[in-house]
């Protein structure tokens, strides 16, 4: 995790630091290295130096130890870009004829399986173009490793042929043909009406150029080679002629001379395209990335999965629990009404309760008269609850203090009552008793029924 | 290329944010019907005892109920209480019968409870026994709790002439309501 991490953190910092460009234009006897660099007017030359390879031959140890030596003197930093031209034996150019843009029939023109090669795509970058670079993927992954190991990455390949397109003169219905000799190697490059390459070979380094066989091939192949024209450049048109003899009538005109720098800028700073090529880091990171994508998209799946699981699970429940409530609801209705009902009872009969312990006025005085018995009158009764108060004459001997002292249900509170005398002037007794409820049978109401 | 699994994972997200938030209202909805289930067995649990309760106190509640004032207010109730109580003081020739509801403030309560009326009036002690079995034998169960009795002319024995004043008590209930019509509160 830490790791992947860490590739993905470089990524955005190489992307972020893309202000430097190098290209290396090879032929077997030197490298042209140019560096370019993002300023504020747009891309521009920084540097550029030729490195004489005189005794490469095949080994491209040479090629790493010169490249090297330049670049530590530029002091570029590491995993900048790096874009190589490399000659036509290396990137190969064919014409496609067909206007299928991926068909059996192109594939047939490539001398290799369409899986060991690469190709480049057109400038929008989805379709062929008329003109098909392509490289071996061998090749690829040969200048892939040759860059890493000098600390670049390797962004396009290009054919050597793209550097002259734009300065060969456009002519309608002609092909151009144009020798291209640099320190002793030709090449043949040959492009259509419209500038693209058709073909490009390495002629080898002999000097007779035009008695070559393959050159003479390649003409054939053209077909109408008579009205094509015939450029030359890094050799003198008169060499050429002489080498010919006097039994030709080609003309060959010079291109206008142009440093190498100046050509490989022109390339570089064009819209064409070349063999695109996924650097280590790159193809580290899209694995990163799309391993990060698949991690996210499968815990984000498993999350929905998850989620729609336990809704319908909940779901479930929660018809389940609707069904049976429903199921319920008549018993739940009529244990709702009973408990109401019992509810109103229990309270009402609170109430009589209440009511029935309230004392009973009539009751107090029967029994009030009874305890005085028939000798006295009474001129005055109130009953407030358990107060009694009352007042009256009578003609009996007995001390009235003793009147009410055998009564099972009153008391004697033994105090002169003036309120109630006032009332009975010429009473004999004034008497305030407490009345003593005799307990009747209360109803005893059942413990109210409480609400769950 | 790059933005193809942004826009997946992206969409991804809203679908899932979608059926989270659909989760979490099920959450709502499945605890409110777990309530709403729990309270439903509850009360199934319930339902005999609360029929229990109901047939005890059944026979209580209509012995009482036919002895109490059954309107819609107290105040409707007191009128028909004032009502008997003076028919049964005329029937038993009381004089000076006066009516004086207790508490009013109380009668607007829409509650049920007990009716006061304070009463006063004048009469003769055999009266007096007679207004107490008419009043046990009554429709309505009406008590007298308080009770206060002065007697005039006492200087002539035997015909004195009580001024009453009693303070009337009953029950007031409010109507039964139909068991069939109460709300159902479980719908859905």
């Amino acid at each position: 995790m830490r790791k992947m991490k860490f590739y993905t953190l470089e990524f955005v910092k190489n992307m972020m630091r893309r202000d430097q460009h190098v290209f290396v234009s090879t032929t077997t006897s030197g490298l042209d290295v140019a560096l370019y660099k993002l300023g504020f007017m747009g891309w521009r030359e920084a540097a550029f130096v030729n490195v004489p390879l005189d005794s490469l031959g095949d080994d491209l140890a040479l090629v790493k130890l010169g490249l090297s030596n330049v670049l530590d003197g530029w002091h570029v930093p590491s995993q900048t870009s790096v874009s190589w031209v490399l000659p036509p034996d290396i990137v190969g150019v064919v014409h496609n004829k067909t206007e299928a843009k991926d068909s059996q029939e192109l594939n047939q023109i490539f001398p290799f399986s369409r899986d060991d090669i690469s190709v480049s795509k057109a400038w929008n970058g989805r379709d062929l173009s008329t003109s098909i670079l392509w490289a071996h993927k061998d090749w690829v992954s040969v200048f892939q490793r040759t860059s890493e190991s000098l600390g670049l990455q390797c962004c396009e390949l290009f054919t050597r042929a793209q550097l002259f397109s734009a300065s060969i003169p456009h002519s309608p219905q002609a092909y151009g043909v144009l020798i291209d000799v640099v320190r002793g190697e030709s090449f043949l490059h040959i492009f259509n009406e419209n500038r693209a390459t058709v073909r490009s070979k390495n002629l080898g380094s002999s000097h007779a150029v035009l008695q070559n066989s393959a050159f003479q091939r390649e003409l054939a192949l053209i077909g109408d080679a008579a009205s094509s024209r015939m450029y030359c450049v890094g050799t003198h048109p008169q060499d050429l002629l002489w080498e010919v003899g006097q039994g030709t009538d080609q003309v060959f005109s010079e291109l206008p001379t142009e440093t190498p720098a100046h050509t490989l800028r022109n390339l570089a700073l064009s819209l064409q395209r070349g063999i695109e090529v996924s650097s280590a880091s790159d193809r580290k990171a899209v694995k990163t990335i799309a391993l990060l994508s698949a991690v996210t998209v499968g815990i984000v799946l498993a999350t929905l999965v998850a989620v729609l699981w336990l809704d319908s699970e909940l779901k479930t429940q929660i018809a389940q629990n609707r069904l049976s409530v429903r199921k319920d609801l008549a018993v739940y209705e009529e244990a709702k009404a009973l408990r109401l009902e019992a509810m109103r009872f229990a309270k009402g009969i609170e109430l009589k309760n209440k009511f029935t312990s309230q004392s009973e006025s009539f009751r107090v005085l029967a029994d009030a008269l009874g305890t005085l018995g028939p000798s006295a009158t009474l001129q005055h009764f109130s009953q407030n609850g358990a107060d009694v108060r009352l007042s009256g004459v009578t003609d009996n001997v007995k001390p009235t203090g003793v009147l009410f002292k055998d009564s099972a249900n009153f008391r004697d509170s033994l105090e002169n009552d003036p309120s109630s005398a006032n009332k009975a002037p010429n009473a004999t007794f004034v008497r305030h008793l407490i009345w003593n409820e005799p307990v009747t049978g209360a109803v005893v109401v059942s413990p109210k029924v409480k609400a769950p | 290329m790059f933005g193809a699994p942004i826009i997946i994972i992206a969409a991804l997200l809203i679908l899932v944010n979608h059926f989270f938030v659909e989760y979490m209202s099920s959450i709502l909805e499945a605890e409110d019907m777990e309530h709403r289930f729990q309270w439903v067995e509850q009360m199934k649990t319930l339902q005999p005892r609360f029929n229990e309760a109901h047939l005890l106190l059944k026979p209580q509640y209509q012995e009482l109920e036919a002895r109490s004032f059954k309107s819609p207010t107290p105040a409707a109730s007191i009128v028909q209480m004032e009502l008997i109580i003076k028919r049964i003081l005329q029937t038993l020739y009381f004089d000076e019968v006066e009516v004086k509801p207790v508490n009013p403030d109380r009668l607007a309560k829409d509650s049920e409870g007990f009716l006061l009326l304070e009463v006063s009036f004048v009469g003769v002690p055999q009266q007096l026994n007679r207004l107490e079995s008419a009043l046990a034998v009554n429709e309505y169960a009406i008590r007298v709790n308080k009770l206060d009795v002065v007697v005039e002319n006492s200087l002539v024995a035997g015909s004195g002439n009580l001024r009453i004043k009693a303070q009337f008590l009953a029950l007031h209930l409010k109507p039964e309501v139909d068991p069939l019509v109460t709300k159902k509160s479980v719908s859905r």
